[in-house]
């Protein structure tokens, strides 16, 4: 049970340090300026402001509606929030932060079914909505810490969490270079499509799903935080709470199409290394090498974003 | 391998996707001797507002008193001087350096809190030509916050109407810190010097 008391010594130290920090945010009082420091993805040219305007104008009408069912109890708005929550979900998860890029090498690094990058995407984005609402239950209810830092929490667990993917990516690409726990050729070929390809039958490698699902989905969305408050703001905590489970629905719909497109982008990738003279075992493990490498730069990207912000 | 990951990553923005969202109004200010300065109104988005309003006002609603404009002013204002108030100005091609904001008001509009104050310019009188162009910027290239001009007047002049002073918006593209090319707004006034 090594890994469960790892998991939980990690989660029990991101919570720690979350209590014991706030984050830089420029109007909360915390006199920090925003660093430079540490990376992130490359973004097509203006994808962003239009993502930005679109959330703007969903804020707007989403906080509308609240008052709404503040003020008359309409069932109307309850619904409208529900499906504009989800709406904001799709198009939040679209930003760096939640868990795409992680799911997405993960699976170019290890053979899976579509269903598992549904299963992935949509457990860590829903798992990441129940962190969402623990948090402001316990910083802003029972420890009555300011809101503006309860809604920056997410920066400090998600370096840690970061950081535990980082090991996960380790321990994957340890597992491709010394060819343990990875598929052989006792298996079908995944070159035979999606049907041929297997879960992962070795144990091990579906607890570190397994971990790596926890340890993803534990990083709470600001927004998730953002949106809760403000349901708490209102006195409609009901609507807040099933407003958070619709935006994590609408985001596990993104998270799991990056998942799918992994898994779909594997064999493809497996093709093109071996149509470079390599045999498939190891053009297998060199697909698996760069996905592994690819969670490790990744998380890492994520962790250095989520360091400057503490 | 690891190289090329971190090639294709960028320089990260100091905050995750943007979390604040503010409708914003550029007003230019002229006296007799030119351009003063400019006048900002920053509306929230109510998400955010309410977060203010839950950590530095007094009450859950209703208008503002002095002591909670007092509040936002001094715990959460004053500390925008770090990031230059996200404002560049350029006059005639030079970067201007900002004074101390004045004239700070806050009050509650709708569910949003709306900021409203004066960035005063002085520009330097060897700069200033018959013609003189100046032009504003209200952005954070992290994209913590995202600006965007209010639909409504979203630009003025005050007091410059001697000086055949004029203002425009519009979008230009522009570098974030790792978010790639964004659009932003950018207000151009043009005034002819005095005298």
């Amino acid at each position: 049970m090594f890994r469960c008391r790892l998991l939980g010594a990690g989660l029990l130290l991101a919570t720690a340090i979350g209590i014991a920090h706030a984050h830089a945010d420029p109007f909360n009082g915390t006199r920090a300026v925003p660093a430079d420091a540490g990376s992130i993805f490359l973004m097509p040219d203006g994808l962003v402001t239009r993502l930005a305007h679109i959330q703007m104008q969903l804020n707007d009408v989403i906080s509308r509606e609240f008052r709404s069912v503040h003020n008359t109890g309409s069932v109307v708005a309850v619904l409208t929030i529900l499906a504009l929550a989800f709406l904001y979900g799709v198009v939040h998860a679209a930003v760096p932060g939640h868990g795409k890029t992680i799911v997405g090498s993960y699976f170019v690094a290890n053979r899976a079914r579509w269903r598992s990058g549904m299963f992935m995407g949509g457990l860590i984005s829903v798992l990441k909505g129940v962190t969402a609402i623990a948090i402001v239950f316990l910083m802003s209810l029972v420890l009555h810490l300011k809101e503006l830092e309860t809604a920056n929490q997410g920066a400090v667990i998600g370096c840690v969490s970061y950081s535990l993917v980082v090991v996960i990516g380790c321990v994957v690409f340890w597992r491709a270079a010394t060819g343990r726990g990875c598929e052989h050729n006792h298996q079908p070929s995944v070159l035979q499509g999606g049907r041929g390809a297997t879960e992962p039958h070795n144990h091990r490698d579906a607890n570190l799903q397994r971990i790596l699902i926890a340890v993803t989905g534990v990083v709470p969305c600001s927004s998730a935080i953002i949106i809760m408050l403000f349901a708490l703001a209102n006195n409609v905590m009901a609507v807040g709470i099933a407003a958070v489970a619709a935006q994590s629905l609408g985001m596990a719909v993104t998270v799991s199409a990056v998942g799918m497109a992994g898994i779909v982008a594997r064999p493809v990738l497996v093709r093109v290394t071996q149509g470079s003279g390599h045999h498939l075992e190891r053009a297998e493990r060199t697909v698996r090498l760069l996905g592994a490498v690819a969670m490790v730069g990744f998380a890492g990207l994520l962790m250095l974003g989520a360091l400057s912000r503490i | 391998m690891i190289m090329a990951v971190f090639l294709i990553a960028r320089p990260v923005p100091a905050h995750a996707h943007p979390h604040i969202f503010i409708k914003h109004n550029v007003a230019a200010l002229f006296d007799q001797s030119g351009l003063t300065g400019f006048r900002l109104t920053w509306r929230f988005d109510p998400m955010y507002s309410s977060m203010m309003r839950a950590d530095f006002v007094g009450s859950k609603t209703g208008p503002l008193t002095a002591v909670d404009v007092k509040a936002l002013h001094d715990k959460s204002f004053v500390d925008l001087k770090d990031v230059h108030y996200f404002t560049s100005v350029i006059f005639n091609g030079k970067p201007l350096s900002l004074g101390v904001p004045t004239d700070f008001s806050a009050t509650s509009v709708d569910g949003s809190i709306v900021y409203n104050f004066v960035v005063p310019l002085k520009p330097d009188p060897h700069d200033m030509r018959p013609e003189n162009t100046v032009t504003i910027t209200v952005f954070d290239p992290s994209y913590y916050v995202y600006y965007e001009l209010a639909a409504d007047h979203p630009v003025a002049t005050v007091g410059g109407a001697k000086l055949d002073a004029a203002c425009t918006a519009k979008v230009v593209w522009r570098d974030s810190i790792g978010w790639g090319r964004v659009h932003s707004d950018v207000v151009t006034c043009t005034f002819r010097s005095p005298g």
